[in-house]
């Protein structure tokens, strides 16, 4: 059965909702819906917005909202199509003290050591929900409850690009330099927003995330590579 | 003072967590580009409560609108709201807002700078530069023959009008709030914060007010959100895509360029419709 709800989101938009349970089955269908729409109504649509449940579709000038709504909510079933990214990401994180302010946080927190933090953030395996709060900003599923940590009462003003954080039950990278709350815990040297590329993101929705820690003199040569433009990044298929 | 290149916006990469950005008061900006017979998507000059001084290098054809300002060019007193022929060598004071926040300066032929994913709006982290400084250069089109004919000259456009009370719909979470909220939200009068920006106005009030957080969700601008602290912050061009607190209000198109043009102090009221 259905599970989506189909409602108005302003004037010009649809804001389509699912029960707030963040089950796989729905976590997926959301993004095969997005990618449904985004094909089958490239004139009507502008953009779309997933999250962990809604989806929000931004419509062009000229479409009437609630005729389009009466047809999305003809849609039963999607056509299925396995559309999943199949992408599997390694991110080189250092995690040493200079670049992870808050790392001891995390580990007095959960009755932890250091290297127990190091050693379970880099285990973990952690998808791709969405893209949101700054442009390349990865939402994380997957990050090992023994690590949830409640974010900073007062936000730093700066944060650098390619800081790794934990805010309370998620885990994700600053993207660029901006103002935050959560406990910093490493850096990653590469690059994960680009205006020149298309799309202008390193992650996309649905891919499969891995953190390989590595040290100080690792981090350095990988940041001369990425400047220079000729850092290759390991993205592997997965079944 | 704060200055920008706008035009209608960034638009396609959301879903990548880019604001759209453009245009606090898209009414006003495009006007001054039908004025002088430009795209509605020219790049124009955006400031907010008190205008740039700029000299001009070459000839061209201007048009100020949106808030009112007083003009002076070369010395002289300087029409709004119509087209203007500006001569090489002349200067433009933009003084301090008297009514209203955003102005545009539109040029004939508009401004070029740098395309960012389709757009020329600055925004951090994506132009090169966040807002102008003092000492900038920016690029204008040359007038060319024809350039003259395809402006509206003598057409005197109304100065802007301001509106205190805003139309609302109800937000995604409108209906989640409990009663007494809800009728308070709708009656209360607010007060606009000074730490009101692109991103953001801030709205002060001495209501008992509050929301619960949400699973992270998408936004846009003209999103009314309420947070548990009881802040409540009405969204704008350059708000992010996707927000955790509750979205109790939504303004439209209209509605959320006549609530970027009241300034800090300025009390507003909501009437939901």
């Amino acid at each position: 059965m259905k599970q989506w709800k189909v409602h108005n989101f302003g004037d010009h938009a649809i804001l389509i909702e699912w029960p707030e349970d963040l089950s796989m089955d729905i976590r997926r269908e959301i993004l095969e819906l997005d990618h449904f729409i985004e094909e089958q109504y490239e004139e009507e649509v502008l953009e779309t917005v997933p999250t962990y449940h809604s989806l929000a579709i931004y419509l062009n000038m000229g479409v009437d909202v609630n005729v389009f709504i009466a047809e999305l909510k003809e849609i039963d079933i999607i056509p299925g199509r396995d559309i999943s990214s199949r992408r599997l990401v390694h991110i080189p994180v250092c995690y040493d003290k200079e670049f992870a302010p808050d790392l001891n946080i995390v580990a007095s927190e959960n009755g932890l050591t250091d290297e127990e933090v190091i050693r379970l953030h880099s285990n973990g395996n952690y998808r791709v929900e969405f893209i949101g709060f700054l442009p390349g900003f990865p939402y994380l599923t997957g990050l090992d409850e023994r690590l949830f940590t409640p974010r900073l009462s007062n936000p730093r003003p700066r944060i650098t690009e390619g800081s790794i954080g934990i805010g309370g039950k998620q885990t994700g990278v600053y993207t660029m330099e901006s103002p935050g709350g959560w406990n910093i815990i490493g850096r990653s040297p590469i690059k994960f927003f680009s205006a020149h590329e298309l799309p202008p993101s390193l992650l996309r929705p649905g891919d499969l995330v891995k953190f390989r820690a590595i040290d100080r003199s690792t981090f350095d040569k990988i940041l001369i590579q990425v400047t220079q433009g000729i850092y290759s990044l390991e993205i592997r298929t997965h079944d | 003072m704060y200055s920008s290149i706008q035009d209608l916006g960034r638009f396609g990469y959301r879903k990548y967590g880019v604001p759209i950005s453009g245009f606090m008061d898209e009414a006003s900006a495009v006007k001054g580009n039908e004025l002088l017979g430009n795209d509605p998507n020219c790049a124009v000059l955006e400031f907010a409560n008190a205008g740039p001084k700029l000299f001009f290098t070459k000839p061209a054809i201007i048009a100020v609108t949106g808030a009112s300002f007083n003009i002076m060019l070369d010395g002289k007193e300087m029409h709004p709201n119509r087209a203007v022929l500006v001569n090489s060598n002349s200067v433009l004071e933009l003084g301090k807002a008297y009514k209203g926040v955003w102005g545009y300066l539109a040029i004939k032929g508009g401004i070029i700078s740098n395309v960012v994913l389709g757009s020329r709006s600055y925004f951090k982290g994506l132009s090169r530069e966040e807002k102008l400084n003092k000492g900038d250069i920016i690029e204008i089109s040359t007038l060319s023959e024809s350039s003259s004919q395809e402006v509206s000259w003598g057409e005197q456009l109304p100065e802007i009008e301001l509106h205190r009370t805003i139309p609302v719909t109800e937000g995604p979470e409108f209906q989640s709030l409990p009663m007494a909220i809800r009728l308070k939200i709708t009656d209360a009068t607010y007060v606009i914060s000074h730490q009101s920006n692109r991103m953001a106005y801030l709205l002060d009030h001495n209501e008992p007010i509050s929301a619960k957080e949400i699973v992270t969700a998408p936004v846009q601008p003209g999103i009314v959100q309420l947070t548990p602290s009881g802040k409540m912050l009405v969204l704008m061009k350059d708000a992010q895509t996707t927000g955790g607190y509750s979205r109790i209000f939504h303004l439209n198109e209209r509605a959320t360029q006549q609530m970027a043009q009241l300034r800090p102090a300025e009390e507003v009221r909501f009437k939901l419709i």
